[in-house]
């Protein structure tokens, strides 16, 4: 019975670990398809001067930015940007204002805000990478290490 | 009416009117919202008013939404025509639309800050044009007509009825329809909203765009087009004339005498380029069919 209760404790410390790492890396996938996008959006917008609706049917993503865009065009985008854990309040203002703004003037100035979006994107993507990740498997690896260790005292 | 355009009260006030004989609705920025059957009311909640202090208004807030919306939420996608001051709905409506006009070095860029709007409901009456058609072509088909009127008499629906008749009628075989607000035809998808029968449109092309690639590349033997006016419409048209195309078209003014005073006109109608006129006016309501004309000025059909 002992044994089985230090398992359990062991796992729920990895678990924290994990489920840390695991919002990291969301995170990460997150915005590169947000990038992705954003780069879809200044070609469609530029060149073919295709409807904000057109272009929003047309993107098939495979992490949560993929409900981000089924939950603008639904109208619901506050609504799920608040459920978001993984995104920090002044994130989600953020992406509520960019798509606020979307498709609102002219494609000149849509053109311009989208690249000096797509740089705020890189600079998030690049600290998220090299600094966030990095913590995370850290952190993951130390809960790991930690767990070892609780299991070893308590045993 | 215009649900998903208009905010949901007005939306619902408009649903409220009869459909039959509105042609205009007029929403300024905290004014009474103003519509119009040929004489104007106020639009109230449970439709119209007479007085202005139980009429509807629309904020600043609302106004910027409502063309946002008129735009398909796109508005970059729209610019070139908010930049001549209207945006055509997916069913043919027509927004005029007021603004601050931004301009760089002289070229206008966009309009934005709308202040107010004017959405016009297009109309297809069957068979309007069956009165003057006798008068409008001989065994060599169809004659260079211009059909004058003042604003809001009819000639947008005019030329549609006449474009079907003639394309029906087989009077002429290769017809081109030059939409430049896409409001006679209102393609959507490749597919007209309004019958104007077998023709070939374009739609968002100037007249200039129209005329000149039109005839090189489709052959037409008439072109039919709305609101001639500017000088670089009629240059296009002389080019048109000289290729041996026959031109209907549509125009400002209130009688004939009115039209020949026009100065862009002036050369035009002394080369007699146009044999047939055909006048309508509001006298007896929108569309009122005056009479057809010959380059004399004088009636050829029968006055009603």
């Amino acid at each position: 019975m002992k044994l089985f209760v230090v398992i359990l404790i062991s796992l729920f410390i990895i678990l924290i670990g994990y489920l840390y790492f695991r919002k990291t890396h969301k995170k990460i996938q997150f915005y590169n398809d947000f990038l992705s996008f954003c780069e879809e959006i200044e070609t469609e917008i530029g060149f073919f001067q295709n409807n904000i609706k057109n272009i929003l049917d047309k993107q098939n993503y495979k992490s949560s930015f993929q409900e981000l865009l089924n939950n603008f065009k639904n109208k619901t985008l506050q609504k799920f940007l608040n459920e978001q854990n993984f995104l920090t309040q002044n994130e989600q203002t953020e992406i509520f204002l960019f798509f606020q703004k979307l498709g609102r003037a002219n494609s000149e100035t849509e053109i311009k805000e989208i690249q000096n979006y797509k740089e705020k994107l890189k600079n998030k993507i690049n600290n998220l990478t090299n600094f966030e990740f990095k913590k995370s498997k850290l952190k993951f690896n130390l809960t790991i290490c930690f767990s070892m260790f609780v299991f070893i005292i308590l045993l | 009416m215009l649900e998903g355009i208009l905010p949901d009260r007005i939306s619902r006030a408009l649903n409220e009117l009869n459909p039959k004989g509105l042609r205009e609705i007029r929403i300024r920025v905290k004014m009474p919202i103003m519509i119009d059957y040929g004489t104007n009311f106020y639009l109230g909640e449970n439709g119209i008013v007479d007085s202005s202090e139980y009429a509807l208004s629309c904020s600043f807030e609302e106004m910027q939404d409502i063309v946002f919306k008129a735009c398909e939420c796109s508005v970059y996608a729209h610019n070139e025509e908010l930049k001549l001051g209207f945006v055509t709905l997916t069913n043919g409506q027509r927004i005029g639309i007021c603004g601050e006009v931004i301009t760089e070095n002289g070229i206008i860029k966009t309009i934005k800050n709308f202040s107010s709007i004017n959405i016009r409901i297009p109309h297809q009456v069957a068979n309007c044009s069956l009165k003057a058609l006798p008068y409008l072509f001989d065994d060599n088909g169809v004659f260079n007509t211009l059909i004058i009127a003042p604003p809001g008499a009819g000639k947008t629906t005019f030329l549609r009825d006449l474009c079907f008749q003639l394309s029906n009628k087989n009077i002429e075989k290769n017809l081109l329809l030059i939409d430049e607000r896409n409001e006679i035809a209102n393609l959507v998808n490749g597919k007209p909203s309004f019958f104007v029968g077998n023709v070939d449109v374009y739609s968002y092309a100037s007249k200039k765009f129209g005329l000149e690639n039109g005839i090189r590349t489709l052959c037409p033997s008439a072109v039919l087009m709305d609101e001639l006016g500017k000088e670089e419409d009629i240059l296009a048209l002389n080019y048109a004339i000289g290729s041996g195309v026959k031109i209907i078209a549509t125009a400002h003014a209130t009688n004939l005498n009115d039209l020949f005073l026009k100065p862009s006109f002036k050369n035009l109608l002394s080369l007699r380029v146009f044999k047939r006129f055909v006048v309508l006016s509001n006298r007896n309501g929108t569309g009122t069919f005056e009479g057809v004309f010959n380059a004399d000025k004088i009636c050829v059909s029968e006055r009603i």
